[in-house]
């Protein structure tokens, strides 16, 4: 328990030192203080994780009772179990790095403090949100980074790109979260009660099961409807189909950020959620089919994109987005120990790709588009070998880390016969590996494509690179050293007992078929690779410019990100901001609000310019008229 | 014979009073006015000295007569204000003094109506054997009125810092 | 023969010429030396209580009400000086800057 709660403690002290006193005292040294801060998290969670793994050590407890409404209490608990370790590993690690990595990236900013107390509010809210042991302080967590997303995404609000697409994420979240919200108040109506200990509880469910309810004409059961609310926040969070445009418009922001919240932790919460809640979500069948087609379009939808950006960043973001997309199909499987570590796998290398663009950003004085760069690999090494190590993951060759937690994912949804989806993830695989492969030619293969720019081009400092070694050294560990050998390696151990559903069933699969799946799924990424390969070393430019002739509808519909966001312009944006003008502002604003507004004003001013002559502004008035009071209330008495 | 005295006593030192009372609100000059104040101020100690209370009458002619007083002639030989006298409106005069009048006379039916006009004979406080008044007014004081005293010589202190605030050139 | 009425009559007429005081006189100092005539009439009224109840309570409050007047007074009188200071005059009706 204390060291749960230290956990929380160091990023809250960090935060309150630094915006309190970060303007005008602490300054420079603002990262001294959030590193520290997010250190003692760190160590915490690796003494939590080391206690959960080798003694069965776990916790379940209340700090104090937040909320008592009725018989409704709920407690600012903490909940430490399989689930929530890895999770802290997950934050506190890539936390850590990103800190270290943002002495150096944001070295020079004017809001340098700022930017680490942001940080320091993001990884306590994340802290928050995966140690509750209820589903108010997921909620409370869930929307803390949400808030924080928003602050570093818009961290230069003076950029009006940045401005609007901190807006934009918050606001796509809000409509996940309006659906969190219902869930969360379904959970109450049902279980009377937040707490997972109530909520997860077998026999609870059981007697819910079969509970059904009427909306728009037809029948769901509780327990569906309760799930898909939870999911609605969760396609808000982790950027699922249809409300994933958020993302990639958020890599506006500082590129740590993008690492730290828009790739590896806060997207992730969605994920986390949906395991955390595996007791409810896969006795919602309903739901889960949903979820497996969110999953799966994302995962899509996500890859086809990335295949055609010419932002670094964006091609992240839009890998990010499928990678999300693989995580939720999996849950939606049920295949949540693979999503989860997924989870895990993914925060490594997608942090480390991040963290990697930011190193190129640095040595193109912020320049990101991919056609002005190229043979980078002679002036910055580290960047260019660890960048290399993430593409590899990502693409999932073994024996990296990315290989270990996809083939999984893949293996699982085949073997619960949702085939369909298996070769949309499949396809998405080969799409992941060559849009990866196709950044890393372009950026640090071939020839220089602007002098000028590679001349000028660097190294960047220690501060920066520590980082991308160490995530690389993860990227390249963890997958065999928890994930060895498939499907019952450490992770399944370590995971099963939390996140294996009682009643669930293991897909049990013949050898020879794993087997097989594993091989295709490597020959695949083989074959992304090699066409990337071909198409952006081998015969550059020819082969891509010839391509996108023969395709140019396809082409254009992929730049265009699907035209999803002139899509929801048109049917959201456009009517709502003509409704607000010509109805709620013309009409209804000017001329009722402001009249009754007016009104207010003017009725008192009136009754003030009659009334201002009883104020004399001499004293002989004021005590004449109270002493006439005094005789009138005596008279009063007297009468009575 | 005694009761005789106090009759007279009473009499003299009530008119006194009353009489002073009312030259110091009509004297043009606030000096005189002070003076008269003065005068009003002994004829009451003179009846504190009445109703047995002798320590009371002495810090009335100590506290009011000796200090409040003489801030009052000190402020009004300071300033030196040019015009004085009532209000200018001799209209409000009347309606101040009727005013009053009107108010004396609810008092007075008040005091009727609850029938203390009716009351006895006042005599002397019987104190217990061997109390004086001043003892008997300190064992009271400083027993039972202990906070209430402690908590009237800070606002006495509180009064000489807000005036000495209140008062010094800025 | 001396009832408290006498004493309470002889009170309600001072306090009533204090009323008339605050009223009726423009100079500041002129009512507050009022203010100070009608707190001597209140002084009356507990000193024949308290000897009409045969208690030293009454006694006591004198005491404070001295107490209090002996605050109001000092803290007045530096405002009117304050006050003279600053307007050069200390009648009543013409310090009307709070004015409607």
């Amino acid at each position: 328990m204390i060291f749960a709660v230290l956990t929380l403690l160091g990023p809250l002290v960090a935060f309150l030192i630094n915006g309190l006193l970060g303007r005008r005292y602490i300054k420079n040294a603002a990262p001294v203080v959030a590193i520290a801060g997010v250190s003692v998290s760190f160590v915490c969670a690796l003494i939590l994780f080391y206690l959960v793994s080798t003694q069965g050590f776990s916790v379940d407890g209340t700090l104090y009772t937040w909320v008592i409404a009725g018989s409704l209490q709920v407690p600012f608990g903490i909940l430490v179990d399989p689930l929530t370790s890895i999770m802290l590993i997950v934050v506190t690690t890539i936390s850590l790095m990103v800190h270290i990595y943002s002495i150096g990236y944001m070295h020079g900013d004017k809001g340098f403090w700022r930017f680490f107390t942001y940080l320091s509010v993001f990884t306590l809210s994340m802290l928050i949100l995966v140690l509750g042991n209820n589903f108010l302080m997921l909620f409370v967590g869930w929307e803390l980074v949400g808030l924080s997303s928003y602050l570093l995404i818009g961290f230069w609000f003076f950029k009006k790109s940045a401005a609007d697409a901190c807006k934009k994420a918050f606001v796509m979240n809000r409509i996940g979260d309006f659906g969190f919200y219902i869930g969360l108040l379904l959970v109450i109506f049902t279980f009377r009660s937040l707490n997972y200990s109530d909520a997860f509880n077998a026999e609870a469910i059981h007697h819910v099961k079969e509970t059904t309810y009427t909306v728009f004409g037809m029948n769901f059961s509780l327990l569906d409807l309760m799930t898909f609310g939870l999911f609605c926040g969760a396609m808000g969070k982790s950027a699922q189909f249809p409300l994933h445009t958020w993302l990639p418009d958020a890599m506006e922001g500082p590129t740590p950020v993008s690492a730290l919240i828009h790739a590896a932790t806060m997207v992730t919460a969605g994920v986390y959620m949906v395991a955390r809640c595996n007791a409810l979500f896969s006795e919602a069948h309903m739901t889960s089919q949903f979820v497996i087609f969110a999953g799966a379009t994302t995962a899509f939808l996500g890859a086809s994109i990335g295949l055609t950006q010419y932002d670094l960043k964006r091609i992240l973001a839009y890998s990010t987005v499928s990678q999300l997309g693989y995580m939720i199909m999996a849950t939606g499987v049920g295949a949540y120990v693979a999503a989860i570590f997924h989870l895990f796998t993914h925060a490594m290398f997608k942090g480390l790709l991040f963290l990697c663009s930011g190193s190129v950003m640095h040595a193109m004085h912020d320049n990101l588009d991919v056609r002005v760069m190229g043979g980078l690999k002679k002036k910055m090494p580290i960047t260019h070998w660890t960048y290399l190590i993430g593409c590899i993951a990502i693409a999932g060759i073994p024996p990296l880390a990315g290989f270990w937690s996809k083939d999984e994912i893949l293996a699982m949804t085949y073997g619960s016969g949702h085939t369909f989806a298996w070769l949309v993830g499949t396809g998405v695989a080969g799409m992941t590996a060559f849009y990866m492969f196709r950044s890393y030619f372009l950026v640090f293969q071939g020839t220089p494509r602007d002098q000028h720019l590679h001349d000028h081009a660097h190294e960047s400092p220690i501060a920066m690179t520590f980082p991308l070694v160490f995530l690389a050294i993860c990227s390249v560990l963890v997958g065999i050293v928890f994930g060895y050998p498939l499907e019952d390696g450490f992770i399944h151990h370590f995971l099963g007992p939390v996140l294996t559903p009682a009643h669930a069933h293991a897909h049990e699969m013949a050898h020879s078929t794993a087997t097989a799946l594993m091989a295709l799924s490597i020959a695949i990424a083989v074959a992304g690779i090699s066409v990337a390969y071909l198409f952006y070393v081998k015969m550059y430019p020819v082969l891509p410019e010839k391509t996108v002739k023969t395709f140019k509808p396809v082409h254009k519909l992929l730049l265009n990100k699907w035209y999803f966001d002139e899509l929801y312009d048109f049917l959201f944006v456009h009517p709502i901001v003509m409704l607000s003008s010509v109805v709620f502002w013309r009409a209804i604003d000017v001329n009722v609000i402001d009249f009754t507004v007016n009104a207010f004003g003017r009725v008192p001013m009136w009754i003030g310019s009659v009334a201002r002559h009883i104020q004399t502004g001499r004293i002989q008035t004021y005590i004449f008229t109270m002493v006439v009071g005094v005789i009138v209330l005596v008279a009063f008495f007297y009468t009575v | 014979m005694n009761e005789i005295f106090m009759n007279i006593g009473f009499w003299v030192l009530g008119i006194t009073a009353v009489v002073s009372s009312l030259f110091m609100v009509t004297r043009e000059n606030p000096v005189h006015s002070a003076l008269w104040m003065l005068l009003t101020f002994f004829a009451v100690a003179g009846i504190f000295i009445q109703l047995d209370a002798e320590y009371i009458a002495a810090i009335q002619v100590m506290v009011y007569a000796g200090a409040i007083l003489v801030l009052y002639m000190f402020v009004v030989m300071l300033l030196n204000p040019k015009s004085t006298g009532f209000i200018k409106m001799p209209f409000k005069v009347v309606l101040g003094g009727v005013v009053a009048v009107v108010l004396f006379v609810q008092i007075l039916m008040t005091l009727m109506g609850t029938g203390v006009i009716k009351s006895t004979q006042l005599g002397n406080i019987n104190y217990p054997e061997g109390f004086t008044n001043v003892k008997a007014f300190g064992t009271v004081m400083f027993t039972q009125y202990i906070v209430p005293f402690e908590v009237a010589s800070v606002l006495l202190l509180v009064a000489m810092i807000g005036a000495i605030v209140i008062a010094k050139k800025d | 023969m001396l009832t408290l009425a006498h004493y309470l009559v002889l009170s309600a007429i001072i306090f009533s010429i204090g009323i008339a005081g605050v009223l009726i006189r423009r100079n500041l100092i002129v009512m507050f030396m009022s203010l100070e005539l009608m707190l001597n009439a209140v002084n009356i009224n507990l000193a024949a209580f308290s000897n009409y109840l045969q208690q030293m309570t009454g006694q006591i409050f004198i005491v404070f009400v001295m107490a209090v007047a002996a605050a109001e007074a000092a803290v007045g009188l530096a405002l009117i000086i304050s006050l003279f200071r600053n307007k050069q005059t200390i009648n009543a009706d013409e310090i009307n800057t709070m004015r409607g």
